[in-house]
């Protein structure tokens, strides 16, 4: 099958700049068929034309970066990263484009690289994505108790169970209950919001926004 | 947590069965399931049974579950060598509010509605993206009645 698949992708690719059939991928082709070229003049014009070509990759191809790398184009390499092009986009075999760089500039990038990774983790695993412990806070926490519902709660009949434990809830346990009025145990939801994301399992509201 | 839930989908799933997805668990433990499920009318897959394995941490439903297909399949979003899956509901998109049977649900939409823009298989992707549904459709037909109906 591999083989079989290689020579149809390339008759595939030589039909289509034959007929000029390329659909929407088009101007990423385009763009990256420039960066290829060695034409970073090019790049740089579609860039400003359309800011997010910068980290396409139709059909698993290299990016712009691994071509200015693998050239050891330093200033190409300098002009993508500052619109925002990615050290760790992969090749199909799964290089970054410190791996496939050219050995006159392997080393600045693979500083470059390792910086870059350095700012990532200090930013924190999850900031962005989960929610704090402040957030939590604004979130209600209460006794179950079906008759006597604190303001704002609402908890309808299919409402009596925990999604995540999928448990019924019981009197006095702890629930947690979203801006969106999905509750949960406390202990089932809370973990979730912290570690993991902030969307709201059962509708993916933000649990971060009040409406 | 992981075991208590998983019991609760078991009890539910031979409860409440869905004529399109056969679910068990593989072994004795709740971490290894396999599914059967059936290919959505009026698609290539059509009349097709396939294998999935399923396969959940001790993290369940925290973390999603791992999907993979057993039977072959030609489609943009499994890889076509080791069946791994490319569906957003089963990376970032996951809520732990989701089932194993809602995962084998979303895995027989994801047959009727291929994604081309983010091929696992790009020989498959290729031909939606060139707008060859002809060649789409009886290639995956091809490895369908192969694999899926003539090889069970």
């Amino acid at each position: 099958m591999g083989n079989f698949a290689g020579t149809c992708r390339t008759l595939m690719c030589s039909l289509q700049v034959l007929t000029g059939t390329r659909r929407d991928g088009s101007q990423q082709h385009q763009f990256l068929d420039a960066a290829k070229a060695g034409n970073f003049a090019e790049v740089r014009r579609m860039l400003e034309e359309k800011p997010d070509l910068v980290n396409c990759q139709p059909n698993g191809r290299w990016s712009a970066l691994h071509h200015a790398a693998h050239k050891g184009n330093l200033a190409a390499v300098q002009s993508l990263l500052e619109r925002g092009a990615s050290l760790t986009l992969k090749t199909r075999e799964g290089l970054t484009p410190v791996e496939v760089a050219s050995s006159s500039i392997f080393d600045h990038l693979l500083y470059l690289s390792l910086q870059a990774s350095e700012a990532e983790e200090a930013k924190g695993k999850c900031s962005k994505r989960c929610a704090s412990e402040e957030v939590l806070r604004t979130l209600t926490l209460w006794r179950f108790s079906p008759s006597n519902l604190p303001a704002g709660v609402c908890l309808s009949e299919e409402d009596s169970q925990c999604l995540i434990c999928l448990e019924d809830f019981k009197e006095e346990e702890e629930l947690r209950t979203l801006h969106c009025c999905h509750s949960f145990h406390a202990r089932c939801v809370d973990g979730w919001l912290t570690e993991k994301s902030r969307c709201c399992p059962t509708c993916r509201a933000d649990c971060a926004e009040a409406n | 947590m992981a075991r208590n839930r998983l019991n609760k989908e078991w009890q539910e799933v031979k409860r409440n069965p869905d004529p399109d997805i056969f679910l068990d668990l593989d072994g004795d433990s709740f971490e290894q399931w396999q599914a059967v499920i059936n290919g959505p009318q009026d698609s290539p897959y059509e009349g097709g049974r396939f294998d999935l394995k399923i396969i959940c941490t001790a993290n369940y439903p925290y973390a999603a579950p791992q999907v993979s297909f057993k039977t072959k399949v030609f489609h943009p979003n499994v890889n076509f060598s080791t069946g791994e899956l490319c569906v957003d509901i089963l990376k970032t998109d996951w809520s732990p509010a989701w089932t194993l049977q809602y995962v084998c649900r979303a895995v027989i939409a994801l047959l009727r509605d291929p994604n081309a823009d983010s091929p696992l298989n790009c020989d498959a992707g290729n031909l939606l993206r060139n707008g060859d549904l002809r060649g789409f459709q009886s290639m995956a037909r091809m490895y369908t009645v192969e694999h899926a109906i003539e090889g069970r």
